[in-house]
């Protein structure tokens, strides 16, 4: 076959790494040093190789003795550093999980008997493409796979062929990995023609100066599995010491059957060309040199130097390192210790890690069951945690602002319609569970009756507001709890960890149902004509109270419609089976002139009468009644989640922030959400920060710009001036009560049918 | 390709809870053919019974109407294992996952709850909003 | 990958699970009875020991039991 090595093509061999077709094609040198720009050449026949780097594609920092030729390659060499290329990446790269009894790690001689002595379901890898030993009954052999990290619990991740993430639990792990060569030490010792001895006989080149100063264990994994090591004199190098409980090691990873190490000695000579670490162009003179400033330990040292820290990872490097150090230091090189074995073994790319987890499968992206409807009507989406919500829906040439302000128009003078079905939903059932809910909201849940809903709110034990929904009474013991979109089960998670953990007494179930019902908003003073249209049930302000509850049928569909309002106009909020969501969709649009609203929409509508939204108004740090919402907080109640922390020190003080609204001077300006707010924005800095913008929006309702925000003692401030010093010029608001718009709440009831 | 998706409607689930009723699975992450339905261990004191309705089942302490809630996406043939070996943590070998078992694990990045109907013919029931996902997940891991 | 041994559902990997740091610090019988420090301190502060630390986790990914384990928190080994 024909590859291109630096612009020049070569031919090359079946089977044959990069490395051994250039040797075998009489390149000796080819490439370039990082930082000094000496030449080099292929150094080593196997993953220690420190100058022979190059790129394939897209593909940075290879190995030139790892990368197997294929038909048409191309490489580039590298001088020490890769090209981050930014086209995507083509080729598949996926993962397996699998379990065994035995995981032998390397297939030479000792792993190969490790692996046939080894009863139950055996995996064996092997970093190179053949192996003695064949899957079978019992046993599976990965060629072309090396072993990147050992971590807790026996877990190996292992790389096939750079393509295929492996992950693997192990009841016991076999470690047969072997041993590297290493560098000898002398002046140039780093210049093409300077190869391992180990090299030249696999390679079977004539010319070079084999060189080896020892072998070294690849102790990697077992250190990195906690074992400890200790240093061996007879070979020089660190060798596997101690016992793991389900880790052994075997064969010349143990020291046994490496010859002796030739005698260690510095030589004499320019030490700045005593390569140390070829990689990171770090020679005995920068040894020295750290020891002169005074560092000691090998760790500093080899950050001072950098030696070990390329991408070799100083495979070639530390064991010399170490030698070289004692050796000056006049000390034993086991006093030393070794620095810090961490994963990954070789590099790895980020492709590889990612897997399939890329592009449309990075994230599940949530729907709901109307999604359809809204994908074909043009909605623009936002993420709300892995939700795809409609944000608006722009008609033909409308740009957001101008969709909102119509969407708003529609939900506060005729019918809107809004997909709620995101919306968390747990069924909470049994004789116990209003005492549950009462240890778990800031209100009391006792005279609620069946067939009605109520607001409450949930704090953390410090009092910070957690979440906020409505609960339904739908049965005698039987109350379903909704929540914010993005806290569905974070709060269900919290009940069961106070039912489990602290209430195992209380007779109460929880289920979450979120997904077992779709919902669908009907808002504006028309949707009580609107909907009436498609039901039996009666929705006359007598019959059908605010917060009630009424089953029946809408559109033909079993139903659960609730008076809920997070408008402020009259709205009924409709459930139904989560299968018919889009039937039930479709049946509201066709009924009339219904205007489709999302979440944008939505935020106005509420901000306009202050409702928080909780992560929007809130961030774990606000209290129901920096919110204003000392009337949900039960007086009542001995206790309650959160109780306790209110009369805290910090919790009670006067000059907490406060929610309170804002209008800009300019009845056009908007304040973006974020904004820091200051009393006097010419003052010398640091300038005193009195609050913070939680929301804003231009309103159709008000003809202008608002907000809520968050101000220090803000309800005593009514009237004053703040300004938010963003560009130039600041951007003046008046702090103003924070419902503004229908205070009185005339609108709820909407227009009699 | 060795494996082949599909989506068996299930036309009812409920969600039953409290102490096991007659016949019910006490075993972990096992299951149990009863009145033609199969009832799912999810927990010490959770059953999920697929095609049961919650008026069946008076002496549950709590029972709540999920068959909405979760959507079944069959896997079968013999490299189903392998496919899901992709992106599921647990051991699916015979010996540990035996036909008849269950288990509530991550499959990909959704949570689902794994059924083993026979050795090489798998249930995967896992909550709507999540299926287009795993449907993606499992058709891009077919054509691998 | 820590391997976290849930009593019902067997080993399986941490990422089915949520922590839920140090156990049997119970909820106070009644809290209006303490002061804003004793409060403080069962609200804010759990035990961070280098060694066996008996704790809670819940497999939330699974049967959505919590538990309680020991754990030596130097070597992430799970006592048994």
């Amino acid at each position: 076959m024909r590859f291109r090595f630096d612009g020049t093509e070569y031919e090359g061999r079946e089977g044959e790494t990069l490395a051994a077709a250039l040797v075998r094609n009489g390149v000796v040198g080819g490439f370039t040093s990082i930082y000094l720009g000496r030449p080099r050449g292929v150094y080593t026949a196997d993953e220690q190789e420190p100058n022979a780097l190059v790129q394939v594609g897209a593909e940075p920092l290879l190995r030139a003795t790892l990368v197997e030729l294929e038909d048409g390659l191309e490489a580039m060499p590298l001088a020490g550093k890769g090209l981050l290329v930014t086209a995507p990446e083509a080729r598949r790269h996926d993962a397996r999980y699998v379990h065994c009894d035995v995981l032998v790690v390397g297939g030479g001689r000792a792993g190969c008997e490790a692996a046939r002595a080894a009863s139950g379901r055996v995996i064996l890898l092997e970093q190179g493409p053949s192996c003695e030993l064949e899957s079978g009954e019992g046993l599976q052999v990965l060629t072309r796979t090396v072993a990147l990290g050992l971590y807790e619990g026996n877990y190996v991740l292992a790389a096939e062929r750079g393509r295929r993430a492996w992950h693997v639990r192990a009841k016991r792990i076999v470690l047969a990995t072997g041993a590297l060569e290493r560098p000898e030490l002398f002046e140039d010792n780093d210049r093409p023609g300077v190869m391992l001895a180990g090299a030249v006989e696999r390679y079977r080149v004539d010319g070079m100066r084999a060189v080896s100063g020892g072998w070294s264990p690849r102790v990697h994994l077992w250190s990195q599995a906690g074992g400890r090591l200790r240093w061996d004199d007879r070979i020089g190098a660190p060798v596997p010491d101690g016992e793991l409980r389900a880790v052994e090691c075997t064969g010349r990873l143990t020291g046994e059957g490496l010859p002796e190490a030739p005698p260690f000695r510095l030589p004499d000579g320019d030490e700045t060309t005593m390569f140390v670490d070829l990689e990171r162009d770090a020679t005995v003179a920068d040894l020295r040199r750290a020891l002169g400033a005074g560092l000691r330990s090998v760790e500093h040292v080899k950050r001072y130097t950098t030696v070990g820290t390329g991408s070799d990872q100083g495979k070639t490097a530390n064991v010399n390192a170490i030698r070289v150090v004692a050796e000056l230091l006049g000390v034993d090189p086991g006093e030393l210790g070794t620095t810090t074995f961490r994963p990954p073994y070789l590099p790895v790319s980020f492709s590889l890690l990612a897997g399939r987890n890329r592009g449309a499968l990075f994230d599940p992206a949530r729907e709901t069951p109307i999604h359809r409807w809204h994908v074909q009507h043009g909605a623009v989406f936002e993420n709300v945690g892995q939700w795809k919500r409609p944000r608006y829906y722009p008609l033909e040439g409308e740009r957001m602002d101008a969709a909102v302000l119509r969407e708003c128009a529609a939900a506060r003078e005729g019918v809107a319609m809004m997909d709620a079905s995101t919306l968390g939903k747990i069924d909470v059932q049994g004789p116990d569970a209003v005492t549950f809910l009462n240890r778990l909201y800031t209100n009391a849940y006792d005279s609620l009756a069946v067939g009605m809903c109520r607001y409450g709110v949930m704090c953390r034990p410090d009092g910070m507001v957690f979440d906020d929904g409505v609960v339904m009474r739908v049965g005698e013991e039987r109350y379903v709890c909704t929540t914010t979109t993005g806290n569905a089960a974070p709060v269900l998670n919290w009940m069961e960890e106070w039912l489990q953990t602290e209430w195992p007494e209380l007779r109460v179930w929880l289920t979450s149902v979120t997904e077992q019902w779709a919902t669908v908003a009907v808002a504006g003073p028309g949707s009580r004509e609107l909907l009436q249209g498609l039901t039996a049930i009666p929705l006359d302000r007598e019959s059908f109270p605010f917060m009630g509850i009424r089953e029946g049928e809408v559109a033909g569909l079993p139903a659960r419609v609730c008076r809920i309002s997070f408008s402020g106009e009259l709205a009924f909020e409709v459930n139904v089976d989560g299968r018919r969501g889009l039937e039930l969709w479709e049946a509201i649009q066709a009924a009339g002139d219904v205007t489709p609203y999302g979440t944008e929409a939505m935020h106005v509508l509420r901000a306009e009468k202050a409702y928080p939204i909780v992560g929007q108004d809130t961030d774990g740090t606000v209290t129901p009644q920096d919110l204003g919402l000392d009337w949900i907080v039960s007086k009542v109640k001995p206790d309650f989640m959160g109780k306790r922390s209110f009369a805290r020190l910090d919790t009670a003080r006067p000059d907490r922030k406060q929610l309170v609204g804002l209008l800009p001077l300019d009845p056009d300006a908007l304040l973006p959400e974020g904004a820091q707010l200051v009393d006097d924005p010419d003052a010398p800095p640091p300038v005193p920060m009195v609050g913070h913008v939680t929301s804003s929006y231009r309103s159709a309702a008000l003809g202008r710009t608002f907000a809520l925000a968050l101000v220090k003692g803000g309800r005593e401030r009514i009237g004053e001036v703040v300004h938010a010093p963003l560009a130039s010029p600041p951007v003046a608001a008046e702090i103003v009560p924070m419902v503004l718009y229908d205070p009185e709440n005339a609108r709820r009831d909407g227009r009699p049918l | 390709m060795t494996a082949a998706l599909s989506e068996p409607k299930i036309e009812a689930q409920v969600t039953l809870r409290g102490g096991p009723l007659p016949g019910f699975p006490v075993e972990p992450n096992t299951t149990a053919e009863l009145d033609g339905r199969t009832v799912v261990w999810l927990g010490p004191d959770e059953w999920l019974v697929l095609g049961g309705r919650e008026k069946d089942y008076p002496a549950a302490a709590a029972a709540v109407d999920v068959s909405a809630a979760r959507v079944c996406l069959e896997l079968a043939g013999p490299g189903a294992a392998d496919v899901l070996a992709g992106g599921c943590s647990l051991d699916l070998d015979a010996s540990a996952f035996a036909p008849g078992g269950c288990a509530q694990t991550l499959l990909a990045r959704a949570q689902v709850v794994l059924l083993r109907p026979q050795l090489e013919r798998w249930w995967i029931l896992v909550r709507p909003s999540f299926a287009p996902y795993l449907r993606a997940w499992l058709e891009d891991a077919l054509a691998g | 990958m820590l391997l976290v041994p849930c009593p019902w559902c067997g080993e399986r990997d941490e990422t089915e699970f949520s922590y839920g740091a140090e156990a049997e610090v119970a909820y106070p019988a009644d809290p209006s009875a303490l002061t804003d420090a004793e409060w403080g301190a069962w609200v804010f502060f759990r035990a961070n020991p280098k060694g066996p630390l008996k704790e809670r986790w819940v497999h939330v990914q699974g049967c959505r039991r919590w538990f309680g384990v020991v754990r030596d928190t130097a070597t992430n080994e799970f006592v048994r």
